[in-house]
């Protein structure tokens, strides 16, 4: 018998052949007497094999399987507190720090004869010499942060898109 | 979780949930210990490398295909290896057992058969299939039970055993011409 013959006999027998091969062996089977005869042995060896049936594994197999897994180590959780003192810290730490520079700028301001001059505008007399370098200050932070602004932002994208 | 998924409940496995394993264990038990007991014809043995197989599960989950991963394929690979490393390992002093002769004890005694004779000779033609396989080389056995027994297609069988399907055709032509020398003559 050919060898695809006796494959195709295979896909027949276990129902793996496509419906025009399915088609096209009955064909062949009907006219082949050598065919007929393998299918025959295919039947007789299936029935035979069927008599050896399934079986039952232990009953305390899972329990033995989970014997060999190391339990589980609990895990360490970390519990974000609700109030945390560090930013608070840092806040009053930076306008402390803030409030000593405009202070230490303003009495070597005061000291040049510019300031002489400007204190004759009535809005440095009102905030006088410390709120007008507070508003200073103020100013200046403002535009150094408008500044670098879309460099910050274009950096901050550029992390989000890991590039 | 019952219903989930072969591939969810590896998932699950993966994030080492022990009640995932138990659902995977409880559909797959039957088939890998029946694929396994005829491979190795041996009851002890196919109860230590059904345990080994699914423990390997729970430590190589990671290995396995989460997105696209065929489960059932997967876990074949995994019984079919540890097999065949048992059986290359006890090449010289390892014989394929007659299965009938290892009872457990945890086997339920059933009600006396009414026909005692009817359930010896039942139990005889077991053996001799038994023997018959056992007579087999392990290749031949192999596709022999992954075809009959565990009725896998021939392409799935290709796929986890990385042999072509045309081999795995020829082995059987082979094995069902052994068979046949062995058995035909009992008229079985």
């Amino acid at each position: 018998m050919p060898h695809e013959n006796r494959d195709a006999l295979l896909s027949l027998f276990y129902h793996e052949a496509s419906p025009p091969e399915e088609q096209k062996m009955r064909q062949h089977l009907a006219s082949c007497e050598d065919c007929r005869e393998y299918m025959q042995v295919l039947s007789r060896m299936n029935t035979a094999l069927s008599h050896w049936q399934d079986e039952k594994p232990l009953s305390d197999t899972f329990d033995r399987i989970l014997a060999n897994i190391p339990p589980e180590q609990p895990r360490a959780i970390y519990v974000k507190p609700g109030i945390s003192a560090r930013p608070i810290f840092n806040i009053a730490f930076a306008l402390i720090s803030i409030l000593l520079l405009i202070y230490f700028v303003q009495s070597q301001i005061s000291a040049l004869p510019l300031w002489q001059s400007l204190a004759q505008y009535w809005i440095v007399q009102a905030l006088g010499s410390f709120g007008f370098v507070a508003l200073a200050f103020l100013g200046i932070g403002t535009f150094i942060t408008l500044s670098l602004a879309p460099i910050l932002y274009f950096d901050l994208n550029k992390r989000a898109l890991h590039i | 979780m019952e219903k989930s998924t072969d591939q969810e409940l590896m998932s699950m496995v993966l994030k080492k949930n022990t009640r995932a394993l138990k659902i995977l264990y409880s559909r797959y038990e039957k088939p890998i210990y029946n694929f396994i007991l005829r491979y190795t014809g041996n009851k002890e043995i196919a109860q230590d490398l059904l345990q080994e197989t699914f423990t390997r599960v729970w430590f190589a989950a990671h290995s396995f295909n989460h997105d696209s991963g065929n489960f059932k394929g997967w876990l074949y690979t995994i019984a079919l290896n540890i097999s065949r490393n048992e059986m290359s390992k006890k090449r010289y002093a390892y014989h394929y057992c007659e299965i009938s002769e290892i009872p457990y004890q945890d086997e339920p005694a059933g009600p006396r058969s009414q026909e005692p004779d009817a359930e010896m000779e039942q139990a005889e033609v077991k053996n001799a299939v038994a023997k018959a396989l056992g007579k087999l080389s392990p290749l031949l056995r192999e596709i022999i039970i992954l075809k009959h027994y565990q009725q896998l297609k021939f392409s799935e069988i290709a796929e986890m055993s990385q042999t072509p399907e045309g081999t795995l055709k020829a082995r059987f032509h082979r094995a069902m011409a052994q068979l046949k020398d062995l058995l035909d003559p009992r008229e079985l």
